[in-house]
């Protein structure tokens, strides 16, 4: 029974052990009290306020680079590299050219009076996170983003913990994480 | 595949930081190691097998790997975190999560690690008992034993 609580506190006992421990919480007053304390100290120990990863040290959409220059680049793999990097661009100014004419934007609005952040991530921020605006004074939080015509999933996230589907869009599917993404069509008009 | 890597990133971003922040007791260490920890998971590992015991055995891994570096080339400052609340205020801690932090410090390695796999609210005793290779009941005696003597470490100093 000795280590009882933190096993209540980290969800590990069974049934019959939660009756006995329940019992015990009634029976004796100093055990009592140590639940609370180490509950209290535990909700310090899951604090994360003050701990989020500074955004600028991961760079965009995880495109990730080794922090040890180990590979070398042989000369060959340097001009095709070179050869692939200037057909890359070249499709990239001429995807570019073509998104400019077919880029809508999109209100997105949800209401969380009680949440400090909201993020939005979605296909069309290619799932980087991006902070809503708080408006007024009734717990709403909104952005206007550009989006292409298209269908696209996004999910908000509350507090940069929980992560939330719109509640106002009916279609949605969840992934294998467990996470419920909204699905929006955007429409070329 | 890469919209799920991307949620689970999102997920779990800010909780491995603050446990290899409340590790290492280093803003920026922490920072770099989330970014390692997030890079071995996706090159090293099947999308299908991404869970949360997982991140967190890399994160462990990272850490321990670094800290082997630090003593083997003696890269780092021998005590690069003074031992004062003034070293959390720079990263808007609460007050009390500065002496939580400082208290930390003070338990041993074995006993930190322990303690904060299991506060991290993802993995059972079960998870970390295979993490640690230690059986179910000795993880749960020393995650009792840890919060217990963090609890006396704190109450001295106040």
């Amino acid at each position: 029974m000795e280590y009882w609580i933190s096993q209540y506190i980290d969800n590990e006992l069974d049934l019959d052990e939660k009756i006995q421990f329940v019992e015990k919480i009634h029976a004796d007053e100093p055990f009592s009290q140590e639940t609370i304390d180490l509950i209290q100290q535990e909700k310090l120990l899951r604090s994360t306020a003050g701990m989020k990863i500074p955004s600028k040290d991961i760079s965009a959409d995880l495109s990730f680079k080794r922090k040890n220059g180990r590979h070398w680049i042989k000369p060959a793999s340097f001009i095709i590299s070179l050869a692939a990097a200037s057909l890359l661009f070249f499709a990239i100014s001429v995807f570019q050219n073509y998104q400019k004419s077919t880029i809508y934007t999109h209100r997105f609005v949800l209401h969380q009076p009680e949440a400090e952040t909201v993020e939005i991530a979605g296909s069309f921020t290619n799932w980087d996170p991006v902070l809503m605006n708080k408006t007024g004074v009734q717990g709403y939080w909104e952005i206007v983003l550009k989006v292409t015509p298209n269908e696209h999933k996004f999910s908000y996230i509350i507090n940069s913990d929980l992560i939330i589907a719109d509640p106002t869009v009916f279609l949605s599917e969840r992934d294998e994480f467990g996470s419920v993404n909204s699905i929006i069509k955007i429409h070329e008009i | 595949m890469r919209d799920q890597f991307n949620q689970f990133y999102i997920q779990y971003r800010d909780k491995i930081f603050a446990y290899l922040f409340k590790l290492s007791g280093n803003y920026s260490l922490a920072s770099d190691l989330t970014q390692e920890t997030f890079t071995k998971l996706l090159e090293k590992y099947d999308p299908q097998i991404h869970t949360s015991p997982l991140l967190y055995r890399i994160a462990r891994n990272v850490f321990f790997d670094h800290q082997k570096k630090e003593k083997k080339f003696d890269v780092l400052e021998k005590n690069p975190v003074s031992n004062t609340k003034s070293q959390y205020e720079t990263y808007a801690l609460k007050e009390e999560v500065q002496e939580l932090m400082l208290a930390l410090k003070k338990l041993n390695r074995e006993e930190r690690e322990v303690l904060l796999l299991a506060t991290s609210g993802d993995l059972s005793y079960s998870d970390i008992s295979e993490m640690h290779q230690m059986s179910v009941t000795n993880v749960k005696v020393k995650v009792h034993r840890a919060r217990t003597k963090l609890r006396k470490i704190l109450n001295k100093e106040k």
